[in-house]
């Protein structure tokens, strides 16, 4: 029976905002159609999310400041000192996705058959990952979720839920929840597919500039993510390594670079990697449209103009420390990422007319219409940082400065022969069985991401593994340095803070951190708050 | 659904059985007369001819000397005697066998009972009578100055916060749903179901404010029953009404003109961000005359003058009324029309209306209604609209521009219409020359109503009720000379520039209602009169509607919704709503002294929760309950108040019962999903609402008393009413679990009480041969307190203005920062909060001054800054007294009327002040801030001028709430009838009135009868809307 009435025009000229629908009785989602709506929804709300993912990522982090300009709400989250008025914090918008996803998990038939397949499970394992992701978001800002998987649609059952506060038990259960749903081995992700109304083919592709599969989460990514932040290794560059396989992901060109004469930039290319959708780099992302519904304001929040955030003294410095090799011995100063893909500068007068060099933020405004939740660089750093952890600093240090590929792996001046020595079948770039796999000849290619803004980095020859010491913190401190290079401002700074303190025991890492953006008079005591792993979390609005 | 017919089936039949036991008991007694002389009151010559009835079934006329004698079913009986020119007067014979009576002259006829005034009106709609004849009974604040836009009403209080608060209207038995939800995509606008009736087809205006419950869950905020005109007689009667008059322009807030508006902008430049060069490149502060675009920038335009001039009003109406032994008719056509003062807006009205009534037989009879309206409208947007609002442009508008393109090629100014000026504001000129805003608003309905006399004392009677209501809007501005708007979504994020807008509406409402009852009336032994009914009440409505939304049409020409506009919007909604209701009313009297009356009704509505609080279930449906019970005694009757002849009437109410309010929103109790836009083109489905089977009606506890008294041979005419109603189960806000990802849900726990009084004082001050006057003054008074919130108090922000609804306080209080003047000096200004002066602190967290020449709000918590926690109560919309003052003269063949309506005690919001008066920008300002602070030192009220206000001298404060009291003349009339006798026609009446004559006010705003919409918190808010004006008209009518 298909119950829930359907009155919309479709795909109308207007904006559509008919009539309410009541959920009356026992309604079923059965067809593609209605899936389509009520994933839509959730997409919607997803969208209504995008800037806070990036504020609670970033500005509690270290890359992110508040500038003259910035509202005291926002200071106040950025000091760790926001309270639940604070208006910014918008939990309920998070749990509206839960709920949301909760009534299609329920209601959706996924026996239902359409040419030979039964397409609805798509829809079931979608709103699942974007339900668990949101989960993890949730425990990420509050420290704390209500966790429930039956829709809430009746006010006398609205506090039926559990609160988890404990980050295994939480992750036991979206892992229990998601396990099934992870696709095999070199399997494809699929993802809700193209609908035809009244012989009109709605594809979400035709929404907006986005390919379908871009506005999902893939389950291996949430996957992995829990993995790696309970510490199962293993699994998790699994995780990662599938993505890599299935989605052909490769680290190659896309670069900044000087020119020949080292007199000036080359063509900026690694900003293409944020424009132009047709390269393999983004993979999941919350779109925006341009029309009516853009909910995002990242773009003008750092933009000259409104200048809420900028870049931190960290950040900056992360990118300027960083040394281009042109030869062995040859260099200049400076991670091109930097000034050329993610801030730049921009003069204002001051009261006193002197004219104030001021940095701010560029990567929103060549990112456009929409927020990354994930890219090939990062499945490739959090796979270089589980394998890391997984007693293969030599093989992450290769990702970051070689490349993973065949030929490296082999190299056993880079890679020392006792780590790939148990053949998992993860950490397979084509130096196992993979020869003649057309993946593996992918792979070839792969180049080390330092490159990708600091010159040929294999010729730098001070960037190794220091002797003697502890490689796996040392390869991991050179990990997150490459995250801060890579993905600054995109909203996962201040998961990574969290999840390497978490691994490292060492609340202090955070903390340490996060201060040192601070002018000095204020570290000490961001330093205090923070060594509190309790101040991490923001209080929920009651 | 079977199962509760049968139900009803069986309590029907149990009555009846009741009824005729009760009727095979009645037996006969001895008979009783009663005797005397009925003369005129004025001149003590007997009348003749003059109709005295004792109950139903007793009546005489009297002889020619005056003289009568009829029988009476009781010692104590109660005699109405009428007479055509009189008066109609209730006598109690007190136990006495003679009673010589007076009637008066229909003049002193109570203003609320005077039928004849419906006739040979200026009111177009309903309200505007009212008004002047029910002064305490119903509150009724204009809504606007536009002809038959309507008015508010408020009975009692306010017996609500977010469900409906204004009465329910029941017309000829049937009742209307009021539409309360509709909004017009004219800004300004509003939906008045009532301009659906000729007034002059209204027969009578009943007001039920007392605890009867009859009305069940729909009568909590009182009920209004109306009925139409029906032929009276067989006797053919035709009647000509004609009327004309002129609108006059409004009186409006007084602005700058060009020299004075020329000095504020040099001085609110000071303070701008824009620098020198910018501003010397502004071509309005090119002062060179001999300049090509010097006469372009340099103007005096008055733009209230452009906007704005006098407006007419025309009425042409014919009745018919006739029939025969079979059946009786009434038929009229009425044609009301009016060019507003706004230029370009009009309004006609065409009514057309068909009553019948017809014997089918000895014992049934049925009456019929048929009526067709159709009101047209053509507006422009009003109010506070800077961009489309022609009335407020020409507020804001700067007098240096022209409305005509000028040329600079023959140095002269065109008859092409100018662009939006330099300042981005809009030309008003071509909005009401290019721009629509059409209305129409179609009824069609009839009724018809079979009446069975089943016997004596019993009728069977079923109405049934059909109504096709239908409004169609069609909106567009036009681009040129429209100030382009930048677009916002529901997150304040811009998507568009709009350069115009088209808007059309279509909605239709299709009401079936039924109401059968039964009724029963029959005297025992004399002295026990007991009546009744018993019912069932059914009404059903289906709504439809539809929405579409677009902008920049390229051009003036395409005024249409087309597929090329951009930034599209469409909506629609099916709603459907049933209630139905089982009510019974018993009344019983003894010896015509004591009364005693009980009533109940027990209503279901597809709105009401499945598992309410309160209520009972039949089924799977839940009823609501609501008893009433009420008593009188007539104390004048009594056998020991024969000494006192002095008092004519002493009559004593008290009652007590509950009534419901069911207006709580159609589906508010269901889990449901809305629907979203996702990606510009695709529709998502989000769960919106959580089902909530609790909710439910409003319940209204009322308890009143009341007085009638009539004294001095019925020259004195008092009547007091007391009440108090305690309304629970009040439909407000709470805040969802965080988890269910929704912000809040309906719930009925607040509580609220209104308590108040109603008198009127009626005399006959001058009865002479001649001249006759009749005064009537009355008042009423409210306190509205608010006594539970479960969510605690809140306010909500209205137009730059806080409304604090709060335990403890009334509803709609003003809640802002308090004026204490402007500091004159920078000392001044320093030397408050112990010398360090008052701050503010901004945005980004830094902190500003107040100085020399900002407003010195206080530091209520005297910390020195100046923020949320300095808000307080700073006036109360609610006013202590309202009611009318009404003078009805007649001096032999002239009649004059002199009707005041007045409120006193309340404060407004004057919004639009604030806005012009806010010094804030370089739009045009009003005369007012001539006075602003200039120098150090000098004392003003109005503080300087400061470009874009950031300390915020402008903000909600007690600067913009004026005392709102106001004594109006509303309306005097004068009419004489021509002492002709002719073959032609039976009586020429020609009369003349003005409207709004004069008001007696405080207030600074036009027009201090104001409130921004009908609910409740929006109340005493001056949105700009149009204000009323003087209105003059003649008529003439002709009796055939």
């Amino acid at each position: 029976m298909v119950l829930i009435c359907l009155t919309m025009l479709l795909p109308g000229c207007f904006q559509d905002e008919t009539q309410s629908i009541l959920l009356e009785g026992n309604q079923r989602i059965n067809t593609e159609r209605d899936a389509f709506y009520a994933m839509n929804g959730i997409l919607q709300q997803l969208q209504q999310i995008g800037d806070n993912y990036v504020i609670f990522g970033e500005l509690r982090g270290d890359l992110m400041d508040v500038t003259t300009k910035t509202p005291q709400e926002l200071r106040d989250i950025n000091d760790f000192q926001a309270d639940s008025s604070n208006t910014y914090i918008i939990p309920k918008k998070y749990y509206a996705i839960i709920n949301n996803c909760n009534n299609l998990i329920a209601k959706i038939d996924t026996a239902v058959v359409t040419n030979g397949s039964k397409t609805l499970m798509y829809d079931m394992k979608a709103a699942k990952t974007i339900r668990a992701w949101t989960y993890l978001q949730l425990y990420q800002i509050f420290g704390n979720v209500h966790y429930y998987t039956q829709p809430i649609l009746n006010v006398t059952n609205q506090k039926n839920y559990t609160d988890i506060s404990d980050f295994t038990q939480l992750s036991d259960t979206l892992l229990a929840d998601l396990k099934s749903w992870v696709p095999g081995d070199g399997i494809l992700e699929q993802y809700p597919d193209a609908v035809v109304i009244n012989n009109v083919p709605i594809f979400y592709t035709s929404i907006g500039s986005f390919v379908e599969s871009k506005l999902f989460i893939p389950t291996r990514f949430v996957v992995g993510e829990l993995y790696l932040m309970r510490g199962n290794y293993a699994q998790a560059a699994n995780m990662y390594y599938q993505i890599m396989r299935t989605y052909s992901l490769t680290l190659i060109n896309n670069k900044n670079a000087w020119n020949s004469t080292y007199t000036a930039y080359d063509t900026p290319n690694w900003p293409k990697l944020f424009t132009d959708l047709t390269l393999n780099e983004q993979i999941s992302l919350i779109g925006y449209s341009n029309e009516y519904t853009s909910y995002f304001l990242m773009p003008s929040l750092t933009n000259t103009s409104n200048y809420v955030f900028c870049p931190s003294s960290t950040a900056i410095k992360n990118w300027e420390e960083q040394t281009y090799s042109i030869s062995a011995v040859a260099s200049l100063s400076g991670d091109l990422r930097g000034k050329e893909g993610s801030y730049s500068t921009f003069t204002s007068r001051n009261d006193v007319n002197d004219l104030v060099t001021n940095t701010y933020i560029t990567k929103y405004s060549k990112i456009g219409n929409f927020i990354p939740i994930c890219r090939a660089s990062l499945i490739y750093l959090r796979y270089a940082e589980a394998i890391n952890r997984y007693g293969k600093p030599n093989m992450a240090f290769t990702f970051l400065k070689y490349g993973l590929n065949k030929s490296n792996l082999e190299n056993t001046f880079y890679v020392p022969a006792k780590e790939l020595k148990n053949k998992d079948a993860f950490i397979d770039f084509g130096q196992n069985k993979l020869t003649t796999d057309a993946s593996a000849i992918l792979f070839a290619s792969n180049t080390g991401i330092r490159s990708r803004g600091c010159g040929d980095v294999t010729l730098n020859n001070s960037f190794k593994i220091p002797t003697g010491g502890d490689s796996i913190t040392w390869v991991e401190d050179q990990l997150m340095t490459e995250y801060a290079l890579e993905t600054a401002f995109e909203g996962n700074r201040f998961g990574d803070l969290m999840r390497i303190s978490n691994h490292r025991n060492n609340p202090a890492y955070l903390a340490a951190k996060v201060a040192a953006k601070f002018p000095t008079a204020q570290q000490s005591a961001i330093l205090t708050r923070l060594s509190d792993k309790k101040n991490w979390y923001l209080p929920e609005k009651k | 659904m079977m199962k509760k017919m049968k139900y009803i089936t069986s309590i029907l039949v149990l009555l009846l059985l009741v009824v005729f036991r009760i009727n095979a008991g009645a037996q006969s007694s001895d008979t009783i007369f009663v005797s005397g002389t009925i003369k005129d009151a004025a001149t003590n010559k007997p009348i003749n001819g003059a109709r005295v009835q004792a109950g139903i079934f007793y009546s005489a006329l009297t002889t020619e000397n005056g003289t009568y004698k009829i029988r009476i079913p009781v010692r104590n009986a109660l005699l109405e005697v009428s007479s055509p020119g009189y008066l109609t007067q209730l006598f109690s014979t007190k136990g006495s066998k003679t009673l010589d009576l007076a009637l008066y002259s229909e003049t002193f006829v109570l203003p609320k009972n005077n039928a004849n005034g419906y006739t040979s009106t200026q009111s177009v709609t309903l309200e505007d009578e009212l008004q002047t004849r029910f002064g305490a009974d119903i509150r009724v604040v204009k809504r606007s100055g536009q002809v038959g836009i309507g008015s508010n009403m408020f009975i009692r209080g306010y017996n609500s916060l977010n469900a409906n608060s204004k009465p329910l209207i029941v017309v000829d038995g049937v009742i209307w749903d009021d539409q309360a939800n509709v909004n017009s995509v004219i800004e300004g606008c509003f939906i008045n179901p009532l301009a659906d009736i000729d007034v002059n087809d209204i027969e009578s205006v009943e007001v039920l404010k007392n605890a009867n419950s009859i009305y069940g869950s729909k009568g909590a905020n009182g009920v209004i029953l109306i009925k139409t005109i029906r032929g009276r007689s067989q006797a053919t009667k035709i009647t000509f009404d004609a009327m004309t008059g002129v609108i006059l322009k409004p009186t409006l807030t007084p602005v700058m003109n060009a020299s004075q508006y020329r000095s504020y902008l040099t001085d609110v430049l000071k303070s701008s961000p824009f620098s020198q060069t910018s501003i010397n490149a502004m071509p309005f502060l090119q002062d060179d005359p001999t300049s090509l675009t010097y006469k372009k920038y340099h103007n005096d335009t008055d733009w209230g003058d452009q906007v704005y001039s006098n407006g007419s009003m025309n009425r042409y109406a014919l009745s018919v009324q006739g029939g025969d032994e079979i059946a009786i008719y009434g038929f009229s056509m009425a044609y009301t029309g009016s060019n507003g003062v706004l230029n370009g807006t009009n309004m006609s009205r065409l009514n057309t209306r068909f009553n019948s009534d017809i014997n089918l037989g000895k014992s049934v009879k049925v009456a019929t209604n048929i009526a067709f309206t159709e009101v047209d409208r053509e507006l422009r947007d009003d109010g506070m609209d800077a961009t489309s609002a022609p009335g407020y442009i020409s507020r804001i508008k700067s007098p240096l521009f022209l409305g005509y393109k000028y040329t600079t090629v023959t140095q002269a100014v065109t008859d092409k219409l100018e662009n939006y000026d330099s300042l981005h504001v809009s030309n008003p000129l071509s909005i009401i020359a290019n721009g629509i805003g059409s209305q129409r608003q179609y009824r069609f309905t009839i009724n018809a109503e079979p009446e069975w006399t089943i016997n004596k004392s019993l009728k069977l009677s079923s109405i049934f009720g059909y109504s096709i209501n239908k409004l169609k809007e069609h909106y567009f501005t036009p681009v040129t000379g429209l100030a382009p708007v930048i677009l916002v979504n529901s997150f304040n994020t811009p998507y568009g520039i709009s350069y115009n807008t088209v808007k059309d509406q279509i909605m239709q409402q299709l009401s079936v209602f039924n109401d059968t009852k039964f009724s029963y009336d029959q005297t025992f032994g004399k002295k026990h009169h007991v009546s009744g009914i018993l019912g069932l009440r059914f009404l059903s409505n289906r709504f439809a509607s539809t929405y579409g939304e677009g902008h920049n049409s390229g051009g003036d020409y395409v005024v249409n919704l087309s597929t090329s506009l951009l930034y599209k919007k469409n909506d629609g909604g099916n709603e459907v709503w049933d209630s139905k209701s089982v009510y019974a009313q018993a009344n019983y009297d003894f010896n015509q002294r004591y009364f005693l009356w009980a009533a109940v009704s027990m209503d279901n509505s597809s709105r009401f929760g499945k598992e309410t609080k309160e209520g009972f279930k039949i089924g799977q449906d839940t009823y609501a309950k609501f008893p009433s019970v009420g008593a009188a005694w007539l104390v004048s009757a009594e056998p020991f108040m024969k000494n006192l002849s002095f008092i004519n009437k002493l009559n004593l109410r008290a009652d007590v019962g509950e009534t419901g309010n069911d207006n709580i929103g159609n589906n508010q109790r269901l889990a449901y999903l809305s629907p979203v836009n996702y990606m510009d083109k695709a529709v998502g489905l989000q769960i919106s609402n959580l089902k909530n089977e609790a909710l439910q009606w409003e319940t209204t506890q009322k308890m009143g008393a009341g007085i009638d008294l009539t004294l001095f041979n019925e020259i004195v005419t008092i009547s007091g009413d007391i009440y108090k109603h305690n309304t629970r189960n009040l439909l407000t806000m709470r805040q969802n679990v965080v988890a269910s990802g929704l912000d809040s849900y309906w719930v009925n726990e607040g509580s609220l009480e209104n308590t108040g009084y109603e008198i009127s004082l009626g005399l006959k001050l001058l009865n002479t041969k001649n001249v006759k006057w009749n005064f009537n003054v009355s008042a009423a008074h409210y306190e509205n307190k608010i006594t539970a919130l479960p969510a605690g108090d809140y306010t909500t922000s209205v137009g730059g203005g806080e409304i604090l609804t709060a335990v403890g306080s009334p509803a709609g209080m003003f809640y802002g920062y308090k004026s204490l003047g402007v500091f004159s000096s920078a000392a001044e200004a320093q030397a408050v909060s112990n010398g360090n002066g008052l701050k503010i602190q901004n945005l980004n967290g830094s902190y500003s001054s107040f100085s020399a020449g900002d407003i010195h709000f206080e530091d209520k918590n005297g910390d020195g800054i100046i923020d949320a926690n300095d808000k307080q109560i700073i006036g109360n919309p609610n006013p202590k007294l309202t009611g009318a003052v009404v003078n009805n003269l007649s001096f032999r063949n002239f009649t004059l009327d002199i009707v005041f309506t007045y409120s006193y005690g309340n404060d407004i919001y004057n919004y639009q002040r604030s806005q012009l008066e806010s010094m804030s920008n370089l739009l045009n300002q009003s005369t007012a801030v001539l006075n602003r602070w200039m120098a150090d030192g000098q004392v003003t009220s109005v503080p300087k001028a400061s470009y874009g206000d950031p300390i915020g001298n402008a903000r909600f404060s007690n600067r913009w709430i004026e005392d709102g009291s106001f004594l109006k003349l509303q309306n005097v009339r004068l009419s004489y009838k021509l002492p002709i006798k002719s073959n032609l026609f039976d009586a020429l009446t020609v009369w003349g009135a003005v409207n709004n004559l004069l008001t007696f006010t405080k207030y600074l705003g036009a027009d201090p009868e104001s409130s921004m919409n009908q609910s409740v918190l929006y109340q005493g808010i001056d949105f700009g809307l149009l204000p009323s004006s003087r209105v003059f008209n003649v008529g003439v009518k002709l009796n055939l």
